[in-house]
């Protein structure tokens, strides 16, 4: 390709192709290392899909799990509350993971408080489980489905503008 | 909107100026869902980092037996491939676009400095190096566009063939390596 666009002599609409072709190849590589990266770096740190809470728990990367009544249990309030492959919800708590805007946990003791950016909404006690329920951990590609569902539109739309 | 986005001094390809040249919405798209994609990867890329930047690795271990890949150069290589690609478009290769540009051929031939370094092929690495420093050197001082980014682009591709055939040779050797054979491929 890249000789073909230095040296060779073609159409106009051949040259604009082959240079679109080229910047794809270069997009699928990307592609190919982030998946590599994410494999061996994210994944081997907490998997993400369906598992029971206290596997959850057990990884280095687990952060907040959350239920329908709120917060299920807190490995590590330095990481992000609500973040794929990191924090974990029960089957009715799902949709939180899109509309939780609590994005950090402060636990003393037993008291757990939730943070607004910076502000102090909610506080409540820890209490001790004996359930181990199925919890669900979003995959890092999730959110990334969502944004390339927006940039697909955008890519449309911008031509028009 | 069309590409070029920005007013800044470029120096396009002949496929670059071809997509100029037929202003054609159908190829618009396209260019425009590149450079959103390649930004978007720089997104991602940045979020693997932030979360895993203590683990990446920058040299070969292994290299014979079970070879372990150097994460971070990847993910650099993988930041200034997508920089590139979106400021190409965005500039119509701009002085931003060739720097982005010089950075992935520094850093894909840092590839091959770690495999060569790491099989004690101290020569060839050594040789990768002066002519990475060169080439920098060539596109950082030389004004004339054509000139400095057609020697950067040019080594780039050679890179790309020594670097796909040196790692190739490793994996063949090493079928079960799945990491190894990602690696390769994304070469």
């Amino acid at each position: 390709m890249f000789a073909a666009i230095h040296y060779w002599e073609a159409p106009t609409w051949f040259f604009a192709s082959l240079r679109l072709l080229g910047a794809t190849f270069n997009i699928i590589a990307v592609e190919i290392f982030i998946l590599l990266l994410k494999t061996s770096l994210i994944d081997a740190n907490l998997p993400s899909g369906w598992m029971k809470l206290s596997i959850w728990k057990s990884y280095q990367s687990s952060s907040v799990a959350w239920s329908n009544e709120g917060i299920l249990s807190v490995s590590n309030d330095n990481l992000s509350s609500h973040n794929a492959q990191e924090s974990a919800y029960t089957e009715g708590a799902l949709y939180k993971f899109w509309f939780g805007y609590r994005n950090k946990i402060v636990t003393q003791g037993n008291k757990i408080t939730q943070y607004l950016f910076i502000f102090p909404v909610k506080e409540f006690q820890l209490q001790l489980e004996n359930k181990d329920p199925y919890v669900f951990v979003y995959d890092l590609s999730h959110p990334r489905f969502i944004r390339i569902f927006f940039i697909c539109i955008l890519s449309i739309v911008l031509p028009y503008l | 909107m069309r590409f070029p986005i920005v007013n800044v001094s470029k120096c396009p390809d002949r496929g670059l100026q071809a997509l100029y040249d037929l202003n054609d919405k159908k190829f618009d798209i396209y260019a425009w869902l590149n450079v959103l994609v390649s930004l978007e990867q720089i997104l991602m890329l940045s979020l693997i980092a932030s979360r895993s930047y203590k683990q990446l690795t920058f040299f070969l271990k292994d290299t014979l037996t079970y070879c372990k890949v150097p994460t971070g150069l990847i993910l650099l290589w993988s930041i200034f491939t997508s920089a590139s690609v979106a400021l190409v478009g965005l500039t119509m290769r701009g002085n931003i676009s060739v720097f982005a540009k010089t950075i992935h051929v520094i850093i894909e031939s840092l590839f091959l400095v770690v495999l060569f370094s790491s099989l004690n092929l101290r020569f060839f690495s050594n040789f990768v190096i002066i002519l990475a420093s060169f080439m920098s050197l060539w596109v950082i001082s030389i004004p004339q566009c054509l000139e400095s980014v057609t020697v950067a682009v040019s080594l780039g591709v050679i890179l790309d063939f020594i670097n796909f055939f040196s790692y190739l040779i490793i994996g063949l050797g090493q079928h079960y390596n799945k990491e190894l054979w990602m690696f390769v491929h994304g070469l």
